[in-house]
């Protein structure tokens, strides 16, 4: 007997049914994205709205294939409906990181230029919200339904199965219910402020309400922000191509640790003081030409006087000794200026000079008004006579890689306001003419002492052990070009005025030795490739916060605390914590919610994960015992 | 940019990371060698290594006085142990070294990244991570990359010379191994955990956010990821995907959970995400 070849018409058969198929996939995606398309142009947004055409999508697809349709349920039973549909679900959800989502048009027309009118029209704005891509949520739950339906009934084999896909028609379902049901508004509280009565509604709602009322009055009985402590410690700052410097190594403050520093070289701390007292306690000679440093005892009480330190006096202010390396010292009969930071550094500033503070900063004093006052016809400030009954000093603070910053200080209070320039404040101290009987001058680099007394001035040579004013003023040892060495004193309570001393070794470009860092000048170690390392506090990281909350309803009254994490619900209302003001700790920004979908939801994971547990991990061995 | 100057000053991060790099040359070497002695000593230095891995894990928490698992730096040495944990589970269950050298190569590749994103401090926990489904959420999706990761070297294998593997002598009781069932067997392993951790995630939402899914970028990523694995499995098992297709789907899937580990701070709404690792 013959084999029967196979024909042209056996072998078209199974063609046409697969191809139909793909046609009913098509149509059923493709209606769905096309209907959303065209109601995205005719209806504004709304999750309720959204919602609806989904479910309603679901309802009607769900009937058609289960019973007025069967064919078109055994195709959304199957995995290729399921695939196609949750493809472009996979497609749309990227395409929703891709594109801004959420934003007010102008940003659509900055951002895409001649592509945002069609951006906006296409829903890609909000795309989880847009009615195509709820119209597929739609069709995923009808091809869920019929196919759990198909599949009946359940045995040990699909089991699995049944939990995992049972599980995600759950998670649909009730976040349909929460598109159409949840109330989701904003609260904000003071403490002590009125209470809250009603919520702002973050999204509008059916009619068009932008508040919803709670049914009780919230109240801030209570706010509580707790931070993070931080204590000193050693920042490594670097310096990227924008000039921003950015965080790139933390060292604790440990004594004796050698660190190693990223661009060569090494660190150890020899000693952190935490609140130092820093007085000029000798001085070191460099060997160079310039003099730095002069040893003065005055009264039996040794100090050396340097460039930034350079006057001492009497306690009775009898007599007054200045020092200088060049210029005369500021002559005791003429006013003096003097600039002090926080940390107590104090110099004495001449108008038209710049004296520098630590690494790089300097101060200029450019004008001096005796009786500082504000001209309002001119708008500007003016001295109003030549008494100095407020005293203020124009000056410009200068640093490296910072725009100079000019200000007014008044002797007297109040200060004189000025704009956020980035750099410290700094208190101005007016010393009038000083009546000292006797105004001893050192000029270092002449080395010689102008002894100006009430009728006549006298000019000798500096020697060392030069008695001065009947014995009061001695004068010691001047040193050429003296590094100043600084006396550290107090352990004191947290830290006030915090040094760090460091030696460094092997770094390229500096000098092995010590270096010191104050906390509070911010001094830093500039080290090579843009990098610096500063003595420093970080800033306190806010650990919680926290609301007190007071619920009046009815007459009766109860508590409830609510913190990041740790919802409050009463009254099927549930409070979360969302934000604070850091400047305002009396303020608490709070979202309330009600979601009847969430248990639904809830539901629907513990399903799911446990069909997807089953599926993935018992279901297999099970068949290769089986099969074994 | 790497600073190497932190490897003299971590000699246990070095020590670990060297040893997951001379676990990596030793499983590499042992596909040429006939003495099965070179893959022991490749499976024991890889023990070691991780036992390493281990100590960084729990002193960083030690220090830091919460879970490891907040900055990039401190996630990517955390994949490193799970890498290497799930590929010693496997050689033991498979009886093979076959991907060994794949395995440590990337627990290795981790801690070199893990290099480059080293934490100039060690940051503290802000309040919306400190919540008891913190340390589940993280540990059940790492615990899931890593057998992705296991999935994808096994797919590699069988791309590239699937023979290689029996010939090779590494393996224990001279069966023969199919790359192709450890992928899948990985696969509804790592498919499981990120169904889990997807779940943790969004239960944590609720607590945080007040919204159990708000279509953040990260979560709109790892749904995409999951359906990847998903349409993985419906394939194999509907459709009897199998061969070089299933294996390019498995290396593809684990390109995307990569892209949703990584990837995020590249997409223009990252500012709008709170899980992108902040530099």
């Amino acid at each position: 007997m013959q084999p029967i070849a196979p024909s042209a018409a056996s072998v078209s058969v199974k063609q046409p049914a697969r191809l139909a198929e793909w046609q009913k996939i098509a149509v059923l995606v493709g209606g769905g994205l096309a209907t959303g398309l065209v109601l995205e142009q005719l209806v504004p947004q709304r999750p309720a709205v959204q919602a609806s055409f989904a479910a309603l999508a679901a309802i009607v697809f769900t009937a058609m294939g289960l019973g007025f349709r069967r064919e078109l349920g055994n195709t959304m039973a199957g995995f290729r409906f399921a695939g196609t549909v949750l493809a472009v679900i996979a497609a749309g959800a990227a395409v929703g990181t891709v594109v801004l989502q959420g934003r007010p048009p102008e940003a659509y027309r900055t951002s895409y230029g001649a592509l945002a009118e069609a951006v906006v029209r296409l829903g890609l704005t909000d795309v989880a919200h847009s009615y195509w891509f709820t119209s597929q949520l739609g069709l995923l739950m009808a091809g869920l339904v019929v196919s759990l339906v198909h599949r009946w009934p359940v045995s040990w084999r699909n089991a699995g199965f049944f939990l995992a896909h049972l599980g995600l028609f759950s998670i649909l379902a009730g976040a349909a219910l929460s598109a159409n049901l949840s109330v989701r508004g904003r609260i904000d509280l003071k403490v002590g402020g009125p209470p809250a009565t009603a919520a702002a509604l973050t999204q509008p709602g059916p009619g068009g309400e932008t508040v919803a009322p709670l049914g009780m009055a919230v109240s801030l009985e209570r706010f509580a922000v707790d931070k993070y402590q931080t204590n000193e410690r050693l920042g490594l700052y670097q310096a990227d191509a924008r000039g921003r410097l950015l965080l790139r190594a933390a060292y604790e403050l440990e004594p004796g640790v050698k660190r190693r520093l990223p661009g060569g070289g090494r660190f150890t701390l020899e000693g952190y003081y935490p609140n130092v007292d820093l007085s000029v306690a000798g001085a070191t000679p460099r060997g160079l030409a310039e003099p730095g440093a002069l040893q003065v005892i005055v009264d039996g009480r040794e100090v050396w006087l340097t460039a930034g330190s350079n006057r001492v006096d009497t306690e009775d202010g009898e007599v007054a000794v200045l020092f200088a390396l060049k210029d005369p010292p500021v002559a005791a009969d003429e006013p003096r200026h003097e600039i002090a930071l926080a940390d107590g550094h104090t110099h004495t500033v001449r108008v038209a000079h710049t004296v520098p503070f630590a690494e790089g900063f300097e101060v200029r004093a450019l004008r001096f008004f005796p009786d500082f006052t504000w001209d309002p016809e001119t708008a500007a400030p003016v001295s109003a006579s030549t008494s100095p009954d407020n005293p203020a000093l124009e000056v410009e603070l200068r640093a490296p890689g910072k725009e100079p910053a000019r200000r007014w200080l008044l002797a007297r209070p109040p200060a004189f306001p000025h704009p956020p320039d980035g750099f410290p404040e700094v208190v101005y101290r007016f010393r009038p003419a000083a009546p000292a009987k006797t105004v001893i001058q050192i000029i270092g680099a002449e080395r010689a002492v102008l002894v100006n007394e009430a009728v006549e001035a006298k000019r000798q040579h500096l020697s060392d052990g030069l008695q001065l004013a009947g014995g009061r003023v001695r004068l010691g040892r001047l040193l050429a070009d003296a590094v100043p060495t600084q006396r550290a004193e107090g352990a004191g309570p947290p830290a006030q005025n915090p040094i760090a001393v460091l030696t460094v070794a092997g770094v390229p470009g500096l000098d092995d030795g010590e270096v010191v860092l104050s906390g509070r000048a911010r001094s830093a170690l500039k080290l090579p490739g843009g990098q610096a390392l500063v003595l420093e506090k970080p800033e306190e990281d806010v650990r919680s916060f926290q609301s007190n909350l007071l619920f009046a309803r009815g007459g009766q009254t109860s508590r409830g605390s609510v913190a990041v994490n740790e919802p409050f619900t009463t009254d099927g209302w549930t409070f979360y914590q969302v934000n604070f003001d850091p400047n305002d700790h009396s303020y608490s920004g709070l979202e309330v919610v009600r979601d009847p979908g969430v248990p639904l939801v809830f539901l629907g994971f513990l399903l799911s994960g446990l069909g997807v547990l089953y599926a993935t991990l018992v279901e297999p061995r099970r068949l290769r015992r089986r099969e074994a | 940019m790497v600073d190497l100057t932190l490897l003299l000053e971590n000699p246990t991060f070095t020590a670990t990371a060297g040893g997951y790099a001379g676990a990596t040359a030793l499983y590499a070497a042992a596909w040429r060698s006939a003495r099965p002695r070179v893959a022991r000593v490749a499976t024991g230095l890889f023990v070691w290594a991780a036992l390493g891995n281990l100590t960084l894990i729990v002193s960083r928490w030690l220090e830091a006085g919460r879970p490891p698992f907040k900055s990039l730096f401190e996630s990517m040495v955390f994949l490193a142990f799970c890498i290497a944990v799930v590929y010693l589970v496997a050689e033991w269950l498979y009886r093979t070294r076959v991907f060994g050298a794949l395995a440590a190569g990337g627990a290795a590749l981790a801690l070199v990244y893990a290099l480059t994103k080293w934490d100039a401090e060690i940051v503290k926990l802000p309040p919306a991570l400190q919540s008891g489904w913190f340390v589940p959420h993280v540990v059940v999706y790492f615990v899931g990359y890593a057998a992705l990761f296991l999935a994808a070297a096994a797919s590699v294998v069988q791309l590239l010379r699937p023979e290689l593997a029996v010939r090779a002598g590494t393996i224990f009781d001279g069966s023969q191994v199919s790359m192709e069932r450890v992928a899948l067997d990985s696969i509804r392993f790592g498919f499981a955990m990120l169904t889990v951790g997807l779940f943790f995630g969004s239960v944590w939402a609720k607590a945080a956010w007040g919204d159990y899914w708000v279509w953040d970028p990260k979560e709109n990523w790892s749904l995409v990821s999951w359906l990847v694995y998903g349409a993985y499995l419906h394939l194999r098992r509907v459709k009897g995907w199998q061969g070089k297709r299933a294996a390019w789907l498995a290396i593809a899937g684990f390109a995307v959970v990569m892209f949703t580990y990584l990837g995020m701070e590249l997409l223009p709404t990252s500012s709008d995400s709170a899980h992108v690792y902040q530099d």
